[in-house]
């Protein structure tokens, strides 16, 4: 099983962008994050996924399944309300933060959901623009997407829509468990 | 978004105008990416005209800013539809009964009033959730627990107003039967308190819930005669020691000596929430062998599973037993417990799951294997529907179908055999719902609910179409054979109260006449609880 020891160590093992991905469970009192990233650590691709929210100012946030509990303490009682929350976790959990993002003004505006097939093969489905590099990245990153689908959530250059309530793309397969890169921010108003 | 009905774009604009005085330009929100954040996210008619969606939403403070709000929509005319923190997933989420109508959204009314752990009651707001209390009780190292549903990120007063429900001891997880005294705004903006709060100077509103003369309260629940402002609440004293057992029986027909013992020892108070379970319903998915035995004919006589049970040595029907108190008196109630199963199922194992000491360490309580069963609010339940072996094509949400059955074995399997030959009729094959491994549960106190999730999808309307139909079709089966829904979503409400049909829908004819005293213009959520006021009725 994934411990967040191990966790940390596969980051830092296995990061291609410079820096120590500070994960955990707990914030500081009165940290000054404006951007948060929640990642799924009983996955291997998180490992570089934290890493490269890390790189990119990200505090980033180690949770196993259950979002609830670090949701209210990252985000409903930090001192500093975040800007932006991205993350790799389940489509399970998404659903989940996508309610609670709701109450914060939230969106699901970048939405990427990684399908594993049983050769060991993933398939990529956005549902939003992408960056033009990025599904040529992802689709050659193999299983080791992590660093792929960080940058293609993080990178702006590709247009952010509005994928709330966004259904999940089907998936065949038994055994085998999708997950998804998420960008939650707010909505551009006219 | 759509408008009020018969209210023109001018007076809507008025109406607007006014309520955004009312409670800040902060609010208020009408532009649709906000509004539309109020859809079901588990609509069974995701898209089609037939979805119910709001026209605005509004956000009050305080009971104050709830009274300003309900006197505009009066004066206007406006149906309101208040939600706590709009959470009711399966059974309607946070949108109305009726198009058009404003949410009144009560996330940001969020204070606990208090919290007394040497009486054991607790005061909140609609916007507390079962999170927020639960962290109260836990930094301030208050000598209570509450009692969650699954999932814990929902609204105490909202989980109870719908009759939401839990899974600890009988007097606490049916939580509306554990509410002591609500704060009320009426349909004309004036503020009533129930029970000992009718009484300007009692301080027992979170002690004694029924105060003097009639008990009202059952009114603001699955029903539309105010908007409920704060509510009390009873809580259960923290308990020393948990013990999670289970029985294992090896015949079908043990359930029915499972159920009896069960139903001694809880309601003698000796056990929490018996937890039902068929370990042959996973089983089934990766044996043909038992899924051809489950979709036999002949299957109901258990002939087939008995035979299965013994040649895998696997149980036909597990449960679940929670025992909380001293730890001398909980492993004194195991051990009567153990002995009044062996006498009545011959051949009955006993299993320890789970032995706990509170108050627990952080890391003990994120280990905790079942941790509703010790009041601990979490997110686990969307595990469940996430993709598995056994759930290889999960939906994007489910409709709960939950009819109400007797608390017997007998009754079980009389029920598991009408809806699944019942669906089969229909030409429905929702592996997942029914069939001979189909186990009861048992959240509500004194009473089985057969619950079963039909699939909805936000991208394919032919699943919606089936899952509607095969919904209206079990509903009208279930009261055929005298089992009533307790719970449902807005869009099956007329339906399911129909079913409610003693002499003549009496109980929907006088809560219409109800309806049309209190709240004739249908300002608090109109058909909420499947009636309406006279001017909305389909005959008039």
């Amino acid at each position: 099983m994934a411990t967040r020891r191990l966790f940390l160590q596969g980051a830092v093992g296995t990061a291609a962008l410079a820096g120590t991905p500070a994960i955990g469970t707990t914030l500081p009192a009165n940290h000054s994050y404006k951007l948060l990233a929640f990642i799924d650590i009983a996955h291997a691709q998180g490992g570089p996924f934290a890493a490269a929210a890390h790189a990119w100012g990200a505090r980033t946030v180690a949770l196993r399944g259950d979002p609830l509990a670090l949701w209210h303490d990252a985000v409903l009682t930090s001192a500093v309300q975040p800007k932006a929350i991205l993350g790799l976790t389940t489509q399970g959990t998404l659903f989940c933060l996508e309610r609670l993002g709701w109450e914060l003004g939230l969106r699901v505006r970048r939405r990427i959901d990684h399908l594993p097939a049983p050769d060991g093969t993933w398939r990529h489905v956005a549902h939003t623009d992408l960056p033009a590099w990025a599904p040529g990245m992802l689709a050659g990153a193999g299983s080791d997407f992590g660093l792929a689908a960080a940058s293609s959530a993080f990178n702006s250059s590709g247009s952010a829509g509005d994928c709330t309530h966004a259904a999940p793309p089907p998936h065949p397969h038994r055994n085998s468990t999708p997950l998804v890169t998420w960008l939650l921010a707010a909505p551009d108003r006219a | 978004m759509p408008l009020p009905p018969h209210l023109s774009p001018q007076l809507w604009q008025e109406a607007l105008t006014r309520l955004r005085a009312a409670v800040g330009p902060d609010a208020l929100f009408t532009a649709d990416e906000d509004v539309t954040l109020y859809r079901d996210a588990y609509s069974p008619v995701w898209g089609e005209p037939e979805e119910r969606q709001a026209s605005a939403a509004v956000a009050p403070n305080s009971t104050d800013q709830v009274q300003a709000v309900v006197r505009i929509a009066h004066h206007f005319g406006i149906p309101l539809f208040p939600i706590a923190t709009g959470r009711n997933l399966g059974y309607g989420g946070s949108a109305p009964n009726l198009s058009g109508s404003v949410i009144v959204d009560l996330k940001r009314m969020n204070r606990i009033i208090e919290v007394d752990d040497k009486r054991h009651f607790a005061i909140v707001e609609p916007g507390v959730s079962y999170f927020d209390l639960y962290r109260h009780i836990q930094e301030r190292g208050l000598d209570v627990w509450i009692d969650v549903p699954d999932p814990g990120w929902g609204s105490v007063m909202g989980n109870a107003l719908d009759h939401g429900v839990g899974h600890t001891w009988s007097s606490y997880r049916d939580h509306f039967g554990s509410h002591c005294g609500l704060e009320v705004v009426l349909p004309n903006g004036e503020v009533m308190r129930t029970g000992m709060g009718a009484m300007s100077s009692a301080k027992t509103s979170g002690d004694f819930r029924y105060g003097f003369g009639p008990y009202v309260d059952g009114l603001f629940a699955q029903a539309g005669f105010g908007i409920v402002t704060r509510m009390g609440i009873h809580l259960m004293p923290r308990p020393e020691c948990f013990l999670h057992r289970r029985v294992l029986a090896y015949r079908r027909q043990d359930i029915v000596p499972l159920v009896e013992v069960a139903n001694k020892l809880e309601d003698a108070g000796l056990v929490g929430m018996p937890l039902y379970e068929s370990p042959m319903f996973g089983a089934q998915f990766a044996d043909k062998a038992l899924r051809d035995i489950a979709t036999a004919s002949d299957v109901w006589n258990g002939n087939a599973i008995d035979r299965y049970a013994a040649e895998k040595t696997m149980p036909a029907w597990q449960l679940g037993l929670s025992f909380y108190g001293p730890a001398e008196v909980v492993e004194a109630s195991w051990r009567h417990a153990q002995a009044q199963f062996a006498k009545a199922i011959p051949g009955a194992k006993f299993e320890t799951i789970e032995t706990l000491r509170f108050p627990l360490s952080p890391q003990a309580e994120e280990e905790a294997l079942h941790k509703v069963l010790i009041g601990v609010p979490n997110l686990n339940i969307f595990a469940i529907g996430a993709r598995s072996a056994t759930n290889p094509e999960p939906a994007d949400g489910h409709l709960l179908f939950s009819p109400m059955v007797a608390r017997s074995g007998e009754e079980v399997m009389k029920a598991q055999r009408l809806f699944t030959e019942g669906m089969r009729e229909m030409g429905t094959d929702f592996p997942m719902s029914y069939g001979p491994f189909t186990a009861p549960f048992t959240w509500m106190p004194r009473i089985f609910a057969l619950t079963t999730g039909l699939p909805v999808s936000r991208s394919d309307p032919k699943v919606n179409q089936r899952s509607r139909e095969t919904m209206r079709k079990l509903i009208e089966l279930g009261a055929r054979h005298g089992y009533g829904e307790y719970r449902t979503p807005p869009l099956f409400q007329d339906q399911v109260m129909g079913t409610y049909d003693f002499n003549d829908n009496a109980l929907r004819r006088f809560c219409e006449t109800l309806k049309d005293a209190v709240d004739p213009k249908g300002i608090i959520a109109p058909g909420r609880g499947g009636f309406w006021p006279r001017a909305m009725r389909k005959e008039a």
